[in-house]
């Protein structure tokens, strides 16, 4: 995690330079972290955006120890719960459910990239956003239960939990599959 | 068993265990150190193992994120920042503002989405608001405060003063006196009439229609329905025919709802006083006769006579 002062600091007198910088480091793990969130490439570009007009916005409200990653993880998560909670609510108003895994879409063969995409897609859309929030964090983007209890605001205990139910619930997916297919 | 000689403890949680595999530092860790055989405790280190090989398999998280990617925003963010710099202040965004941003500037799929809800909704009060006035249509003019007893309807039973309706004979006043309310001129066809004029098809879903004839053209007019619990109640005005017809119809589906009285009230020409329908029954109630309860007759059967 980068808890660089020099750079807070900067970003703190809208340093131009300092802001296009941290954008040019973050962008791609931002969105990739929010395209697997919500599920949406092009939405997941937008809150991206958003995330990183937002960061302009409030870092001169921050103090100078900022955990300047977390923070905009933190930022970034809360756009895509937000958003998934709005969808959430349009598929209740739209009589639709969760989506279910088309296990006709999933091979046993994680080999292709394309279809491992899908089946690491569909796995974190069947569980809470909630927990495929800490499942990201730790495992994709390498942060500790300290720092997504930190980026969550929730205890380390509760990352823990739900790190745990992910991974399973990440498990009973990914691992289904091949098994129905064996048994075809 | 633990150094102390005492009973070795649970197993930790899994998930204190995937915690441990994932070496983090965090409160339960107690756990585990407490249970102190679990090096060579086979539940757990089965279950750190499978954790371990998983941990393997979920790399498949990270490999696919990181093979993502994605167009540059840095120019556009710059760009929003540059204009917001301009503005000396962005619009004031706390956390997700997409809610009401989809309309304007967000991809399709935010806007269609609030469209979608806004139609909806719209739908959904217009649906309301037309069941409501047809279900209200008929019956809910009928509660209406009367216009004959102002300080509120009558007990059950009570007969309705005669004073208190028009009289029977149809007085007609149409010329001469232009301080009589009646527009001098006024083509009255011949002595206004009423009666009740229902088809067997309204009668098979129990509707009472009333006829009224030879008033003056064009004029509006309103049946006026006089009910034994609710007083006399005017209905919507209507437009006279060419023939100096209206028609008019309205559900009876009780005994307590057939009218003991009906008139016309002319509301272009106030001073043309019609004739009164009287002593009116309707498949078997008695207008006069009604004895109205709390709760009225059972639904009437279509399939009775009409005695109108």
């Amino acid at each position: 995690m980068v808890t660089d002062v020099q750079v807070v600091e900067r970003l703190r007198a809208k340093d131009a330079q300092a802001f296009r910088s941290l954008i040019e480091r973050l962008q791609q793990p931002i969105t990739g972290y929010l395209h697997r969130l919500v599920g949406d490439r092009e939405v997941a570009l937008d809150l991206a955006q958003d995330t990183f007009i937002q960061v302009y916005k409030e870092i001169g409200k921050t103090s100078q120890d900022l955990s300047l990653d977390a923070w905009i993880y933190r930022i970034a998560t809360n756009y895509a719960m937000k958003y998934l909670n709005r969808k959430r609510r349009w598929q209740f108003i739209r009589f639709g459910g969760r989506e279910e895994v088309d296990i006709d879409l999933l091979v046993s063969g994680p080999e292709d990239q394309a279809e491992t995409r899908i089946l690491v897609q569909q796995a974190l859309s069947m569980m809470k956003p909630e927990d495929a929030v800490c499942l990201q964090l730790y495992y994709s983007n390498g942060f500790s239960y300290d720092d997504i209890a930190k980026i969550m605001n929730i205890s380390s205990e509760a990352v823990r939990k739900r790190v745990h139910r992910a991974v399973e619930k990440f498990r009973s997916v990914y691992e289904r599959v091949p098994q129905q297919k064996r048994k075809q | 068993m633990d150094i102390n000689g005492a009973e070795p403890l649970e197993c930790p949680d899994d998930s204190i265990l995937l915690a441990y595999v994932n070496k983090q530092q965090f409160n339960g860790m107690v756990a585990v150190f407490r249970h102190l055989n679990i090096e060579q405790c086979e539940k757990c280190q089965k279950k750190c193992q499978e954790y371990e090989l998983f941990n393997q398999q979920l790399a498949v998280l990270k490999e696919t994120q990181s093979e993502e990617s994605y167009p540059p925003i840095v120019d556009s963010v710059m760009q929003k920042v540059e204009q917001s710099r301009n503005r000396q202040s962005l619009p004031s965004v706390q956390f997700p503002v997409h809610s009401w941003k989809g309309l304007s500037g967000l991809p399709l799929k935010y806007g269609r989405f609030q469209l979608i809800a806004v139609l909806i909704i719209l739908t959904g009060l217009l649906i309301f608001g037309v069941v409501w006035a047809a279900t209200h249509s008929e019956f809910a003019r009928f509660p209406g405060v009367s216009t004959l007893y102002p300080g509120g309807f009558p007990n059950q039973g009570q007969v309705i003063p005669n004073h208190s309706l028009p009289t029977s004979t149809p007085v007609i006043q149409v010329t001469g006196n232009p301080t009589s309310g009646v527009t001098p001129g006024t083509v009255l066809i011949g002595t206004p009439t009423i009666e009740i004029c229902t088809t067997p098809e309204e009668q098979a879903d129990s509707r009472i229609a009333i006829c009224v004839h030879n008033y003056p053209p064009g004029d509006r007019v309103a049946i006026v329905l006089v009910q034994p619990l609710r007083g006399a109640h005017e209905r919507r005005p209507l437009t006279v025919d060419a023939q100096g017809n209206i028609r008019d119809s309205f559900y009876i589906n009780r005994c307590k709802f057939v009218p003991i009285a009906i008139y016309v009230a002319d509301k272009t020409h106030p001073d043309i006083q019609g004739p009164v329908l009287r002593n009116i029954s309707y498949d078997g109630c008695s207008g006069t006769q009604a004895t109205p309860t709390l709760y009225g007759r059972p639904k009437l059967t279509p399939t009775g006579s009409h005695e109108g």
